[in-house]
């Protein structure tokens, strides 16, 4: 191009924009159809797309509509550009030409007002600004509507690069500098997004492209092109992206199995979870149809399924089918899916979510087993089984109810049995009942006489538990009943039993000692005689205290003590205790004593207690050898009163440690020895002390003395710790 | 021996009796016996009226706890005061028997006759001009 037009039209940038709007349409079809073709669709749709283009003076808004790549517009850019400038040459040399005639000249200028008018209106509907910068002389020009983009009224500032450059936002100004400075050096056209910081203090997104005109000589004359706010598009896309980007790597993470098929169950997709699920990489799967990992007897149902469903536009949940792991093992999957539609709205396939409930089938199986079994049991049982439903007042019971009491006894709801229940028993068992209903109890028990259809009594034990609801109020109870009649009455026999065989055993006793006592006081008995006399007392005496704890086994064993709880103070009590049997630990030269801090009481039954102790320290003065050590302790810890006696006595075998306090054991070591036993002692000892809530306990070993201990609940009275 | 105090014995035990009778006489009491709860309730009613009465539970026809209901119900004998002498260790027992007004309650097989003479002695002191 002569460096002399080029000066001119660098001058002129205003002029030069708006005219070749028109002028250049011709050059534009040209181009287009040597393109790709004349007469082409393809070339009529571009030439189309020039002109509105072209008719905005932004040729690279275009580009971006039609996603053609910069580097393939360039050269056509570069050729519109040189058709620009000769047209516009062949232009002005035509209004030189015509110089003479006015009227035709003012017509020109009519029209390229005109065009100029139609430039800025055009510009201000589509909110492209354009721009000019003057290489050589550093001019800036821009168009109203660029003003407007950068928020400023047209003309309100003189433009520049350095005025520009204010406007981009520090973070950009590099990027805006580096390819303005490329495009120079290279002729390259740009385009690019920058973020701005407009007058009114808004930060937006702007969309710039430029192309550089040079000289002949290859010199940059001219750099021109168009700006845009993009601002929205571009959250709009990121916005985009981000869900995009989101929603695949939920896909990828979820646990699911997530995939694509086709109508013919070949897998399209599939995401990482079926690794977890069934062992395969998602490649070893993709392209492959379902059959080949389905279980063959479910293949078939589900092919056909797909195939039905598809026909009809359905996709499916809750389908449930075994598919084979990579191990060789099936796994139960549930695969939900929804058809996936072609453009013409026909179904391509399906994308689906399937999920491994093999856990959930088995213990399913389980259930149903363990359901089995109780129904099984539940028939085969001689107990009667009832569920009661609370709220709905339904009453299950299994066939032992109607056997147990009589065909004609019909299940009531439980709360409603009292006139069935033995008058005697009938109130204390439907209070207790309720009590419990009304309590945050879990299990309840009660023994009672239940009428059968046939008038006859039965003795049963129930025993309940019950299901509560958040709040704790009873929604269901299940129960049994167990016929205890003949326990009932062997219970009462013994019970019977036993006082008639004490009593028998008693009366000749008393009548023995009494007979002994008054031999013991006849004057001027020969020693030996009332040597032998003495011992057959002790005797009659032994005799009296074994009946008397076979007595008291008995009571506590049967639940009935008559025993009467009240504040003891062991203390006291063990120094009465000691006192009694300082005689036989004195004749044994032994050493009695106690330690004892001060402790609060204990709640029990005095004169059983008293028995425990004197059981107790008798045992550490029958097993401790002469002149030893008997030392009794108490301690208070943790809400509990502590009492010990520690010997250094023969010990305790180590196995006969667990059997110490069962009714009539005796320790081998101990049985060896002269002193008596019963074998009654610790049982009874255990049996008070747990009658009172207490542990009992002993620690020995053979050779060096034993420790045996028993804790009760402390009692605090106004908060004062008795001594 | 002075007359420590009438006794009135209600025993069907002929051992128990026999060992009683004499523990009791040999410390100076009058003892008359009983060997059932008809004959005790009989000899209870004769003037002067025993000091003390001893009286067994288990006993044929009449049992004691109704001899005791029957004392305690005439006034003329409701105010003896009567020790229960049983075998029967019942807490059932004892209830019963300080409910209708026994003054004192004895398993035999635990007690000594030297206790139970001391025992009566007191009472027939606390019980003042009867003998």
């Amino acid at each position: 191009m002569n460096p002399e037009i080029a000066e001119r039209l660098a001058r002129a940038p205003v002029r030069y924009l708006a005219v070749p709007a028109s002028a250049l349409l011709p050059a534009a079809g040209l181009y287009l159809a040597g393109r790709f073709g004349p007469g082409s669709g393809e070339a009529a749709l571009w030439a189309e797309a020039w002109g509105l283009g072209l008719a905005l003076g932004a040729v690279v808004v275009f580009e971006q509509r039609r996603r053609l790549s910069i580097r393939r517009l360039a050269p056509a850019a570069r050729e519109l550009e040189e058709r620009v400038r000769d047209a516009d040459v062949a232009l002005r040399a035509e209004i030189a030409g015509r110089a003479a005639d006015a009227r035709e000249a003012e017509r020109h200028r009519e029209r390229m007002r005109q065009q100029e008018r139609r430039l800025v209106d055009a510009q201000r509907v589509a909110r492209i600004g354009s721009w000019e910068w003057n290489v050589i002389d550093g001019s800036v020009t821009w168009s109203d509507e660029t003003y407007r983009l950068f928020g400023l009224s047209p003309g309100e500032i003189e433009p520049s690069l350095d005025r520009y450059m204010e406007f981009v936002h520090p973070d950009d100004q590099g990027l805006v500098r580096r390819t303005i400075q490329h495009t120079l050096e290279t002729g390259e056209p740009f385009r690019y997004d920058q973020h701005i910081v407009r007058a009114d203090g808004v930060e937006r997104i702007m969309f710039s492209t430029g192309a550089l005109v040079r000289d002949a000589a290859g010199r940059p004359l001219l750099m021109s092109g168009t700006t845009q706010d993009v601002t929205h598009l571009r959250v709009t896309d990121d916005a985009r992206r981000r869900t995009e980007a989101r929603f695949r790597s939920f896909v990828e993470a979820t646990n699911e199995w997530i995939w694509t098929s086709d109508l013919h169950g070949v897998a399209t997709y599939s995401n990482p979870a079926l690794r977890s699920l069934l062992g395969y990489d998602p490649g070893e799967l993709v392209g492959h149809p379902w059959k080949e990992i389905l279980h063959p007897d479910d293949a078939v149902e589900v092919m056909e399924g797909i195939r039905q469903l598809a026909a009809a536009k359905e996709g499916w949940s809750g389908w449930v089918h075994r598919w084979r792991h990579k191990d060789g093992s099936y796994r139960f999957l549930e695969s939900n899916a929804v058809p996936m539609h072609g453009h013409g709205g026909e179904i391509v396939g399906y994308c689906g979510a399937s999920r491994d409930v093999t856990a959930r089938r088995e213990a399913e199986d389980a259930l149903r087993l363990s359901d089995e079994r109780f129904h099984l049991a539940a028939r085969a049982t001689h107990d009667v089984l009832w569920d009661w439903d609370l709220a709905s007042q339904a009453m299950w019971v299994n066939e032992g109810f109607g056997a147990l009491l009589g065909a004609g006894h019909a299940a009531r709801p439980r709360d409603q049995w009292g006139e069935w229940i033995h008058p005697d028993e009938a109130s204390a068992v439907t209070g207790s009942l309720q009590a419990f209903l009304a309590s945050d109890e879990e299990t309840w028990q009660a023994d009672y006489r239940l009428r059968r259809l046939d008038g006859s009594w039965l003795w049963i034990l129930e025993r309940g538990l019950v299901i509560r609801c958040q709040d704790g109020s009873p929604r269901r109870m299940l129960g049994s009943m167990m016929d205890i009649t003949d326990r009932k009455e062997s219970e009462g026999m013994k019970s019977e039993f036993v006082a008639m065989v004490s009593h028998q055993l008693r009366t000749p006793l008393s009548g023995m000692s009494w007979m002994l006592e008054l031999a013991a006081e006849v004057d001027g008995m020969p020693a030996d005689a009332a040597r032998y006399i003495q011992a057959a007392r002790d005797s009659g005496q032994r005799l009296v205290l074994l009946v008397n704890d076979l007595l008291d086994i008995t009571r506590l064993e049967s639940g009935r003590t008559g025993a009467m709880p009240q504040p003891v103070l062991l203390a006291d009590l063990t120094r009465s205790v000691i006192d009694e049997l300082r005689m036989p630990a004195a004749d044994r030269r032994q050493d009695l004593g106690m330690m004892a801090s001060a402790v609060p009481p204990v709640l029990a039954d005095m004169q059983l207690i008293r028995q425990a102790i004197t059981n107790l320290l008798s045992n550490a003065i029958k097993y401790t050898p002469a002149g030893g050590r008997i030392t009794v302790a108490l301690q208070e810890a943790g809400g509990m009163v502590r009492w010990s006696v520690q010997d250094d006595g023969i010990g305790i075998p180590r196995r006969a440690m667990g059997h110490l306090f069962e009714k009539f054991y005796r320790a081998e070591n101990a049985a060896g020895l002269e002193a008596e036993g019963t074998g009654l002692g610790l049982h009874l000892v255990r049996l008070i002390i747990e009658d009172a809530g207490g542990r009992v306990w002993c620690e020995s070993e053979e050779g060096r003395g034993s420790m045996f201990a028993f804790s009760l609940p402390a009692v605090y009275i106004t908060g004062k710790v008795a001594s | 021996m002075t007359n420590a105090g009438r006794v009135l014995l209600v025993e069907d035990d002929k051992f128990l009796r026999r060992a009683c009778e004499a523990s009791l006489r040999q410390r100076g009491f009058e003892v008359i016996a009983a060997t059932d709860g008809d004959e005790g309730l009989r000899l209870a009613r004769l003037l002067p009226p025993p000091d003390v009465v001893l009286l067994d539970l288990l006993m044929p026809r009449v049992p004691g706890i109704e001899v005791l209901r029957a004392l305690k119900a005439e006034p003329d004998t409701a105010g003896i005061p009567v020790l229960i002498l049983s075998n029967s260790s019942r807490d059932e027992d004892r209830r019963l028997a300080a409910e209708l007004g026994a003054t004192g309650y004895y398993v035999k097989a635990t007690l000594s006759l030297k206790d139970l003479a001391s025992q009566v002695a007191r009472l027939v002191e606390g019980y003042g001009t009867a003998g």
